[in-house]
């Protein structure tokens, strides 16, 4: 298990749910490496890749072959791929660690430059999925059907969270751009790194902290925002499959 | 010293300034946040730099873990702040930061490897003078008593 690594170009993918029926990842992907080949970076992918709880096995077993290639493909031409473990591939992990060996962590701290970062999934610091994993786990399984009649649910799920948890806030008169993924990039900066990048919750942000900032690389699932890390720092950026660019990310969410 | 979230905290020193002593009896560790620390203890010929620590690592873990004095003194280099973790707060950080245990295991790890490998080390080589007490030996009393 390799956690420690120093890169000088790096992005930073994560939430691809590849083998959900609804993941539009597949199709965007191959420009996408290209454009990590000739740019010369290297590849982290930051946790829900595949996506086991939400999959059918047909689609599963289609899109791992095409990962699969893509690794191939992006180690003959000298890029790293880096796999962050995130809460719908962690049952994967041992098929995993036999196409990545070391590769496959828990978490990336990664030295760029003068810069330390963290990469990891974020699904540790989620309160649902901290109180009760398996509970979790069920309700994404149990979620899965409603995919069939509305794809983008998971922004309702999203949205309630967030209703949520803003009415937490009032009712405990708490600061109301305080979420439980900037506290822990918080806590995460204090202890010595610069930036720090989650995925898990599928909203791209960039938000500004007390000595450092934090960064979600949002989703591939339906949408195809990235992290691009270079000795600058980083910055969050929007893949268009169509015309094979990345642009800077625009959307909301920066604080 | 500042407390921040309720569990850790805060520490800042000035380039040079002790953070603790050899023969100290203290039981906190310590994250470095910002700044770096010289690692010194005091051999027969005087002071010896036994290392740095940076910034994102931890020291002082064996005065927590297992309430010893300090084996060696810590100064900061340069604006040094720190973390500072007492043993009723550890197990509330490992809760919030989870990944924070880890990497606690992963260093501990990889030292005592490394003390592994130095203890090894005289054993391979064709060096006749060389000690070749077995690892699990050293400690033992001269008397063959058990530690």
């Amino acid at each position: 298990m390799k956690i420690d690594v120093d890169e000088e170009r790096l992005v930073v993918i994560s939430d691809l749910h590849l083998g959900n029926p609804y993941s539009l990842a597949s199709g965007k992907l191959s420009s996408f490496i290209d454009y990590v080949i000739e740019n010369g970076f290297s590849l982290c992918v930051n946790g829900d890749g595949l996506d086991i709880l939400q999959s059918r096995f047909r689609a599963l077993a289609s899109q791992t072959i095409d990962v699969l290639a893509m690794i191939r493909r992006l180690a003959e031409h000298g890029s790293r791929v880096y796999y962050v473990v995130g809460n719908h591939d962690v049952a994967l992990e041992q098929v995993l660690t036999t196409w990545l060996g070391d590769h496959l962590s828990p978490f990336l701290n990664v030295r760029c430059g003068d810069h330390r970062i963290r990469v990891e999934h974020g699904h540790v610091y989620d309160p649902f999925y901290a109180a009760s994993p398996r509970l979790y786990e069920l309700a994404g399984t149990v979620a899965a059907p409603l995919l069939l009649g509305y794809p983008d649910v998971y922004k309702l799920w999203t949205a309630t969270t967030r209703a949520r948890r803003r009415a937490q806030k009032v009712a405990r008169h708490l600061d109301e751009g305080e979420t439980p993924e900037r506290t822990a990039a918080q806590m995460l900066v204090d202890r010595g790194f610069d930036i720090v990048v989650f995925g898990h919750t599928h909203q791209p942000e960039r938000v500004d902290l007390v000595g450092g900032s934090y960064l979600n690389s949002g989703n591939w699932l339906r949408d195809s925002t990235f992290v691009e890390i270079t000795h600058g720092g980083a910055v969050l950026r929007d893949w268009d499959a169509a015309s094979a660019t990345a642009t800077a990310w625009t959307g909301h969410g920066h604080r | 010293m500042a407390r921040r979230g309720g569990v850790d905290s805060v520490r800042e020193f000035v380039d040079g300034q002790i953070i603790v002593a050899e023969g100290d009896v203290s039981n906190e560790m310590f994250i470095v946040s910002s700044g770096r620390v010289r690692i010194v203890k005091v051999g027969p010929r005087g002071p010896v730099v036994l290392g740095h620590i940076e910034r994102g690592e931890f020291f002082g873990e064996m005065a927590l873990l297992e309430s010893l004095p300090r084996h060696a003194a810590a100064y900061a280099v340069g604006a040094t702040r720190l973390l500072v973790i007492e043993p009723g707060s550890l197990l509330v950080r490992i809760r919030r930061d989870p990944t924070f245990a880890l990497e606690m295991l992963h260093r501990l790890s990889g030292r005592l490897r490394e003390a592994n490998m130095r203890l090894l080390a005289p054993q391979q080589t064709s060096d006749p003078d060389a000690d070749d007490t077995p690892i699990w030996e050293i400690g033992r009393p001269v008397d063959g008593s058990p530690p």
